[in-house]
């Protein structure tokens, strides 16, 4: 009895003890190899004063921005002094952002928060996913007395240590998806550059052969008639801006003609509605593509689309 | 409380050390405890449910009892029709009362009447396939004078309660499993580390093949627009994902009893390896058909009767297989097409040609092993599609989908789908080479006891590490809904 009980205390140490070592090694890992979430880690690094010594524009935005924004060609055109940061990630919204806000330096000039029609939807969550949060957890990211925006924020940050390394390890399939991604895919990309702090974007020219254009977008996204909470988050968020005194701008970027036709229509009513009541100031350009050449699939510009918005935005900066 | 959960992470270790250390005194009390531990592990699920489940054992209890005592076979038989009749009311309320009710109400629409019969909002008790079939075999036997009854209830409790078997078996029988309730069970030191580590090539199975195949084949079932190589592609993986998960579910059951000194009924012996449909269900779930065998099959014959009671039976025995597992008439089909698949080799009586595998064989006997494999894994997976198809319109429109010039083509799914495919298939290309490796034993790590501490420190190391890094997200196990 004493040799089985020992043996099975053994295997249980001996498994127990792989398990903590894979959870407790994930922070090195995640600063180490990309993954799906990686960019966190880069943005949270120029929050965090690493690279963020100059006078700066930082711009925020989920994938279009993502795709659509060249921060040097911006920074090229406007003649800017210092560095114009792009640290838009996959699916930011602007609650996610929100996280980031209450972190920037002294430094920043001007905030750019790229806003799309979904922000106006019933469906947009005002806060981010567990997933989401356990990749700024491990980034390091952690609530403090700067987080001031909301009171509500996503339960992870309280959770213990030991409880967010264990759910992390999914994390560990994203590092293998990412670098597994380039050799499997179906999306060709000429570069894979999501640890850019200026072009996050893996770059194409040519359109992605299996995505067709969908009206799926349009019909997904039913923008509400009165997104107060919305309203409300991005008055707090100019209020805020002001005190430190940055200059926040909003920026509508250009919907594929072939994939959305109307729904811009009422996002625009709500741009105005924006202006009027919060004094936002809004680059809009929406209407700037009058058809797809300029786009990759039906929501994200090719290079040569991010070259003429990144000029575009320097112009009205 | 799900075998791949943290909460029985906990308990298990608890219930371990109180059944080794505090109720060691007797088997007895060792009983009480397994007893307390079930009840709990069931009330996990639902509470309510556990007066059903104590009814039920309740009724078997008694009715078992009064067979043996009754002198009157009159006597004796009513009161087994009393025990069938109750179970499988039961059963057929909870379980298949809105699959006739609506299957009626369909045949009356074709005659153009409506009425409205009414359907019920009814949950499915977990586990009540497996318990009532538990109680069934226990009162068949004492009729048949197989066994005699349990008259403490306590030990025939465990016998049908029993946790680890509880919710999805294998379906265990009174003859087996009772002797072994009803003595003092020791801690054996090659029983408890196999135990151990068929527990982890269970969780393996179930949480790296399993619920990562279920990601993908979830999208591709609901895609039946997809080419047909994709079609093909998700009903192969789903072949493995049950496959994964239920044989998974098996071995932790039977991995989890090893470390409370009992052994269960084998339940898979490396179905994919079969080389012909007979042989197939000889290693599927394999204490459900051997179940159908005994008290039905048999009963009605077997294969010692004329042709076409030979074909009936055969029919009957599958299409009752296929309503075991849901109340749905894809399963009816699912277990028409395995019966289609097996009367031929019946009727040309090569139903048992297919007994053990012989691995001293020559290359060329491997191959054409192979090839009979293949085509007997080919000819499962196309039946898997109705089991796992919402309707049997979808599994029609599925197999219509595969069998078109598209499946000749590369199989392309989109963004990180592709990356979860490959890893599945490294997975399932591991679990081939380890299974194919060990085909001859009764589970994979069968002897691994034998072993030094070093290669058993490797192995399970390895598997704990590839649970931990390539586990897919939790999902319940298959075999529940029944």
């Amino acid at each position: 009895m004493k040799k089985t009980l020992l043996r099975i205390v053994l295997l249980t140490f001996m498994s127990i003890t792989t398990v903590l070592l894979l959870m407790y090694i994930q922070p090195v890992i995640y600063s180490n190899f990309q993954s799906e979430f990686g960019r966190h880690k880069v943005i949270i690094d120029v929050l965090n004063n690493k690279a963020n010594r100059n006078n700066n524009i930082i711009i925020f935005g989920d994938s279009r921005a993502m795709f659509g924004i060249d921060t040097r060609i911006i920074k090229k055109t406007y003649g800017f002094n210092g560095d114009i940061y792009n640290l838009s990630s996959v699916a930011q919204s602007p609650y996610e952002s929100g996280y980031y806000y209450g972190k920037i330096g002294k430094s920043t000039k001007i905030v750019v928060q790229c806003i799309s029609p979904s922000f106006f939807t019933k469906n947009i969550s005002n806060n981010i996913s567990n997933e989401k949060a356990i990749s700024m957890f491990l980034s390091g990211y952690r609530i403090d007395n700067n987080y001031i925006f909301r009171d509500e924020y996503n339960m992870v940050f309280k959770n213990s240590v030991v409880e967010n390394y264990f759910n992390a390890r999914t994390y560990y399939r994203s590092y293998f998806n990412t670098y597994l991604r380039k050799l499997f895919d179906n999306e060709k990309f000429n570069e894979f550059q999501l640890e850019s702090l200026y072009f996050p974007n893996p770059t194409t020219m040519i359109k992605h052969p299996d995505y067709p254009f969908f009206k799926y977008n349009c019909e997904r996204y039913k923008i509400i008639d009165n997104p107060q909470s919305q309203m409300c988050f991005l008055f707090e968020t100019k209020k805020y801006f002001d005190s430190k005194g940055v200059k926040y701008v909003l920026l509508f970027l250009p919907v594929n003609p072939d994939e959305c036709d109307n729904s811009y229509d009422e996002f625009k009513i709500i741009a105005k509605d924006i202006t009027a009541k919060t004094k936002i100031e809004i680059i809009d350009l929406s209407e700037l593509f009058k058809n797809n050449y300029y786009f990759y699939d039906g929501l994200h510009c090719n290079k040569l689309g991010a070259c003429i918005i990144s000029q575009e935005i320097s112009k009205q900066l | 409380m799900l075998f791949n959960s943290i909460n029985f992470a906990i308990f298990l270790p608890i219930i371990f050390l109180l059944y080794w250390f505090v109720a060691n005194k007797s088997f007895r009390i060792q009983n009480l405890l397994l007893l307390v531990a079930s009840y709990f592990f069931y009330a996990c699920w639902d509470w309510r449910f556990l007066f059903l489940l104590v009814f039920s054992t309740l009724l078997d209890y008694f009715t078992g009892i009064k067979i043996h005592e009754a002198s009157a076979d009159k006597l004796r038989k009513r009161w087994l029709w009393l025990s069938i009749f109750v179970n499988l009311g039961f059963l057929g309320i909870f379980k298949y009362y809105n699959f006739f009710v609506d299957s009626f109400s369909n045949v009356l629409s074709i005659a153009g009447l409506h009425p409205n019969l009414g359907s019920l909002d009814i949950i499915l008790p977990v586990g009540i396939s497996f318990y009532t079939f538990h109680g069934l075999s226990y009162v068949i036997d004492i009729y048949k004078n197989r066994i005699k009854p349990e008259y403490n209830f306590n030990n025939y409790s465990v016998f049908v309660s029993f946790f680890p078997l509880l919710v999805a078996g294998p379906i265990e029988r009174a003859t087996h499993l009772l002797p072994q309730i009803i003595k003092k069970r020791e801690l054996n030191y090659s029983k408890s580390i196999d135990g151990v580590f068929q527990i982890a090539w269970g969780l393996f199975k179930k949480i790296v093949i399993a619920d990562n195949a279920a990601i993908l084949v979830n999208d591709i079932f609901a895609n039946t627009h997809a080419s047909g190589s994709v079609l093909f592609l998700g009903a192969v993986l789903f072949a493995f994902q049950i496959y994964g998960d239920f044989s998974g579910y098996s071995d932790i059951a039977i991995g989890v009893a090893k470390l409370f000194g009992i052994d269960l009924l084998t339940n898979f012996k490396f179905p994919y390896f079969s080389r012909d449909i007979a042989e197939f269900w000889r290693r599927w779930h394999i204490s459900l058909t051997t179940w159908f065998r005994d008290y039905i099959y048999i009963p009605l014959g077997g294969s010692k009767v004329s042709l076409l009671m030979k074909i009936r039976n055969t029919f009957i025995i599958f299409i009752i297989s296929g309503f075991w597992h849901g109340a749905n008439w894809t399963f009816i089909v699912w277990g028409i097409l395995n019966a289609i698949y097996f009367l031929p080799l019946l009727l040309l009586d090569r139903n048992r040609k297919n007994i053990d595998f012989n691995t001293s064989q020559s290359f060329f006997n491997v191959f054409k092993e192979i090839i009979s494999i293949a085509f007997t894994f080919i000819l499962t997976t196309f039946a898997w599609i109705f089991f796992r198809a919402d309707s049997v319109l979808d599994g029609v429109d599925y197999v219509l989908g595969i069998f078109n010039k598209s499946f000749f083509t590369v199989p392309k799914l989109l963004g990180v789908q592709n990356i979860t495919l490959i890893l599945v298939l490294i997975m399932i290309f591991v679990l081939l080479i380890i299974e194919w490796n060990y085909r001859k034993l009764e589970f994979v790590f069968q002897n691994i006891s034998n072993s030094g501490f070093l290669r058993q420190t490797v192995v399970m190391i390895l598997l704990v590490g590839l649970i931990f890094i390539f586990g897919g997200s939790q999902q319940n196990f298959i075999y529940f809904q029944f």
